[in-house]
């Protein structure tokens, strides 16, 4: 026998889940704070990078290879003697920027399509969700993997192929967002007072998507970081010299009998990275709660 | 006169002198149920058949029944938010069945709705301001002095102040956002508004205020209220007319106060009796309780 | 807190709700008070109504009387159901006294079915919780049940799945379990609010008939109180977390002594009185974290003076059967109160 449970969120559900309490929430919740905070971090060192960092990260000193970490090498250095911490510091810059890269084709794509598809319906709808159903279906990395092959191996064609892996679940998201919000009263109500289709998508529909949106952007965000590791992996990514989390996890498969410390700088930064963008993506879930039309 | 056709009746003609606002005759509305593997329709609902009536300025025609009746789609068909699947609309004398978009957009103005559930009405992310002025916004040809001029006068027109303005719904009661959408339905200087169960969703106590603020409404302005509800004890207390609908169609269609006291049509009668009691004393399946006798 | 043995329940009381308080752990405000303080008692084959708005915590009420808050509450007081207090009861007595000594309906009956089951199962189910049967026997029982709350051809709707049925069906669905195994006490929340008036009428007809059948006591909770006029005995009015008032059925509509319930039925639709202007009760209703110990009605009460702002102010008798929370009762007439 189901019984309707009350608990104090569902009594108050004109007081509790709503818009202006969603920042005070995020703020309130630590472990979503520190993740912030901790990806703030790394965006800083990506940046600094660019600027300094504490060797030059493509001088080689092959006295000094697969050496474990040292007070002249902090991380220790890599096949050909570079300084891992400087290369990490570099890769960090190359792999946040190249996520951003990934995420932004599969928003564009993706967001202004399941925009479109969702308001029109029609042919465009039907036509656009097959695509995306056929994309959605296929194993992402051989997937990516096959684009990359198409174009050529290199970092930005890696990311292109990344993102338009994640535009089928963003076209996806915003779709289901939009048709379930123009369905809303609100919306008729907009129609009933001569609002256009434009005025309605843009007044209506997008800031009203933005939430899901945003916790779909920090899941893709991971997704395009383990993705540009697996292809950088296997080659098809990043290009020596330039270093990315993938291609210094590479490097140290390759010497692992020799010096098994080479493998795990990189691979920690890639584990704590992924943690942190789906801690964040949990915890701003959580601040957001039940919005984005759930009928609690 | 009474016209208690079981099939399709049309409106008696009002009591109350003025135009008729809002004028439909013979819509029919139905949608899909059932389609084979490809892809076509075999099977339709009708969610509307034959509906006609009228509503003259200044007056109230009830739309009652019970649910699944058709009366919001009839209401939403009577400004084109849906579009019917025969039959004519006419606002104001003008035909709009078949009008284009940009000309239909002038005709939005004249006509409005107020909506059941003023939390789902307005956008969450709006503020109060934006959602009262859009109508003004999507016609065009208000300056923004005028938009400004306006919404102030109606948000104080039902009882709301200036610092609502910059508010978002949650941050306001059921009662007051329904004023909101009260003043955003009147923003435009409608003819005819068309209320879709406007106090069902609001606590009992504050029902009545909002009844009052319609009240006084359509009679500085001269409103035509095609006023749908349920509530038939309410419906009993505001309309000037009854029109009563069974699965789509009008059964029948009467001055309030006749329909009250000789309901035609049984179904009418079912309707009428399900009421429940004011008082106890008026009470019809159980005794009504004895007299406290006191001492 | 009172300490009541079983001599202290009169003889034909069957729920007995004393100094029950419930507080709720909020993110935004820690632990909040939402019912303070409420008594009152249902007697056997009499309907309790229960009035409030949203806001006024009745039916937190009711869902702390058979202890299903969430882990997020906090429950004090007594509630006294023949002769056990369930707030002392272990989870596991609950369980047994749930559904067989006290049953609950609920508001939209057909989320408190489940989907994926037919009808039958769910009854009978119910059924073999409280009784030990055979799967057969508890069948029977639910066809049995079926029947009696007037569900045409019940051997063959048996079968049937909830999303076949309609709501005021359902409503009859969820009588039948509430009933399938002889409670005392029958706790119905907003039974009719989502459903049709005509739907409606059968429904409360069929618990009444249930009620004389059985001899149930029940409590109806609602925010109509046309239906109150129309099935109960004596009701109790709530507001913001307390009860207000509580008298006889007649007592209570004829001669209202709280003002909020003089608004209430004021603010009703009454065409001999509303031709041109309904009762209005200005302000709203005050949020949880908002209450004050004082009235908490004064803020929007054209009688407030200061003596209702300063100090709790508890239920006083007045009559033999009429209880009031309101200091100025005495001295203010409610003729004509909210009509502006």
């Amino acid at each position: 026998m189901t019984t309707t449970v009350m608990d104090a969120n569902s009594v108050k559900k004109r007081f509790s889940y709503t818009p202006g309490r969603t920042m005070k929430r995020l703020l309130q919740d630590r472990v979503g704070m520190f993740c912030l905070v901790g990806l703030m971090f790394l965006v800083f060192i990506g940046v600094l990078a660019q600027f300094w960092t504490p060797k030059d990260p493509s001088a080689q000193s092959l006295l000094n290879r697969l050496e474990s970490p040292s007070s002249e090498y902090w991380l220790g250095t890599d096949a050909v003697g570079r300084d891992i911490l400087s290369r990490l510091m570099v890769a960090t810059g190359v792999d946040l920027a190249a996520a951003a890269l990934a995420v932004g084709i599969g928003i564009v794509v993706g967001a202004s399509l399941g925009l479109m598809a969702g308001y029109l319906g029609g042919v465009l709808d039907s036509v656009t969700s097959r695509v995306s159903d056929v994309l959605l279906s296929l194993p992402p990395l051989l997937f990516a993997v096959a684009i990359v092959g198409a174009l050529g191996p290199s970092l930005t064609n890696a990311m292109i192929a990344i993102g338009v892996l994640l535009a089928p679940r963003f076209f996806r998201l915003v779709r289901i967002s939009t048709r379930e919000i123009i369905n809303e009263d609100y919306v008729e109500a907009a129609r009933s007072g001569g609002a256009g289709p434009l005025r309605i998508m843009a007044r209506h529909v997008a800031p009203n998507i933005v939430s899901p949106l945003l916790i779909q952007i920090s899941f893709g965000a991971s997704v395009a970081i383990v993705a540009e590791s697996g292809l950088s992996f296997l080659g098809l990514g990043v290009q020596p010299p330039t270093a990315s989390w993938g291609s210094m996890i590479k490097e140290g498969f390759d010497n692992l009998a020799i010096n098994g410390w080479t493998i795990i700088p990189s691979s920690v930064l890639i584990v704590v990275s992924i943690l942190m963008l789906s801690l964040f993506g949990d915890s701003l879930r959580d601040a957001v709660g039940n919005q984005g039309g759930s009928k609690a | 006169m009474p016209d208690t056709n079981a099939t399709g009746a049309h409106a008696a003609t009002g009591t109350k002198t003025g135009n008729a606002a809002l004028i439909i005759e013979g819509l029919t509305k139905s949608y899909p149920a059932k389609r084979n593997l490809l892809g076509r329709v075999t099977e339709t609902v009708d969610a509307v058949r034959g509906v006609s009536l009228e509503v003259r300025r200044g007056e109230t025609l009830a739309l009652v029944g019970e649910s699944g009746a058709g009366k919001s789609t009839v209401g939403r068909l009577a400004l084109r938010l849906i579009e019917p699947n025969s039959g004519s609309i006419k606002v104001l004398g003008d035909d709009i069945t078949a009008m284009g978009r940009s000309e239909l957009r002038k005709v939005r103005g004249r006509a409005t709705m107020i909506f059941q559930d003023p939390f789902k009405s307005l956008n969450p992310r709006a503020q109060i301001k934006y959602s009262i002025a859009e109508p003004m916004l999507s016609q065009g040809g208000y300056s923004a002095s005028d938009r400004d001029k306006r919404v102030a006068a109606l948000l104080d027109r039902v009882g709301l102040t200036a610092h609502h303005l910059e508010r978002y719904p949650y941050e306001m009661s059921g009662g007051q956002l329904q004023r909101v959408a009260i003043a955003r339905a009147l923003v435009t200087d409608p003819e005819i508004v068309v209320c879709d169960e406007p106090v069902a969703a609001l606590d009992m106590s504050i029902r009545s205020h909002v009844i009052n603020l319609l009240r006084e409404l359509q009679a500085e302005r001269n409103l035509a209220y095609l006023f749908i509800s349920h509530d038939m004890s309410l419906v009993r207390v505001i309309a000037d007319r009854i029109a009563v609908m069974k699965r789509g169609e009008i059964i029948e269609c009467n001055d309030a106060a006749t329909l009250f006291a000789d309901p035609a049509h049984e179904y009418s009668r079912t309707l009428l009796s399900a009421i429940p009691a004011a008082h106890p004393s008026q009470r019809t399946f159980r005794p009504a309780p004895a007299a406290h006798i006191v001492g | 807190m009172t300490i009541t043995t079983a001599k202290a329940l009169e003889q034909d009381t069957v729920l007995k709700v004393d100094d029950l308080c419930v507080d709720f752990k909020t993110p935004d405000h820690g632990w909040t008070r939402i019912v303070d303080n409420v008594a009152f008692s249902v007697r056997k084959g009499e309907t309790m109504g229960l009035v409030g708005e949203s806001g006024s915590g009745k039916t937190v009420t009711s869902l702390a009387i058979m202890h299903l808050l969430a882990r997020n509450s906090r429950v004090s007081g007594s509630v006294m159901v023949n002769d056990r207090d369930l707030n002392s009861l272990s989870e596991k007595q609950l369980d047994e006294v749930r559904g067989a000594e006290v049953a609950m309906i609920f508001q939209e009956p057909r989320r408190s079915l489940n989907p994926a089951f037919t009808v039958g199962d769910q009854v009978a189910e119910a059924v073999r919780r409280h009784r030990k049967c055979s799967r057969k026997d508890a069948w029977a029982r639910a066809v049995e049940l079926f029947d009696r709350v007037g569900i045409p051809e019940p051997a063959k709707r048996a079968h049937a799945y909830p999303h076949e049925f309609s709501g005021g069906m359902c409503q009859r669905v969820m009588l039948a379990m509430a009933l399938s195994c002889d409670p005392d006490v029958l706790i119905a929340d907003e039974p009719t609010t989502a459903l049709d008036v005509t739907v409606q009428r059968q429904v409360l007809g069929l618990i009444h008939d249930l009620q004389l059948e059985l001899g149930l006591g029940v409590l109806l909770i609602t925010h109509d109180l046309s239906v109150v006029a129309e099935v109960c005995d004596r009701a109790a009015v709530m507001y913001a977390g307390r009860i207000v008032e509580d008298a006889p059925i007649l007592e209570l509509f004829d001669n209202p002594r709280h003002p909020y319930t003089a608004g209430l039925l004021h603010a009703m639709p009454d065409p001999v009185r509303h031709a041109e202007k309904m009762g209005v009760i200005p302000g709203r209703v005050p949020p949880p974290h908002e209450f004050v110990e004082s009235c908490r009605f004064a803020p929007r009460c054209p009688y407030a003076r200061e003596e209702c702002t300063t100090g709790f102010i508890p239920l006083s008798t007045i009559g033999t059967d009429h209880l009031v929370r309101c200091v100025r009762t005495d001295e203010i007439s409610l003729e004509d109160a909210f009509y502006a």
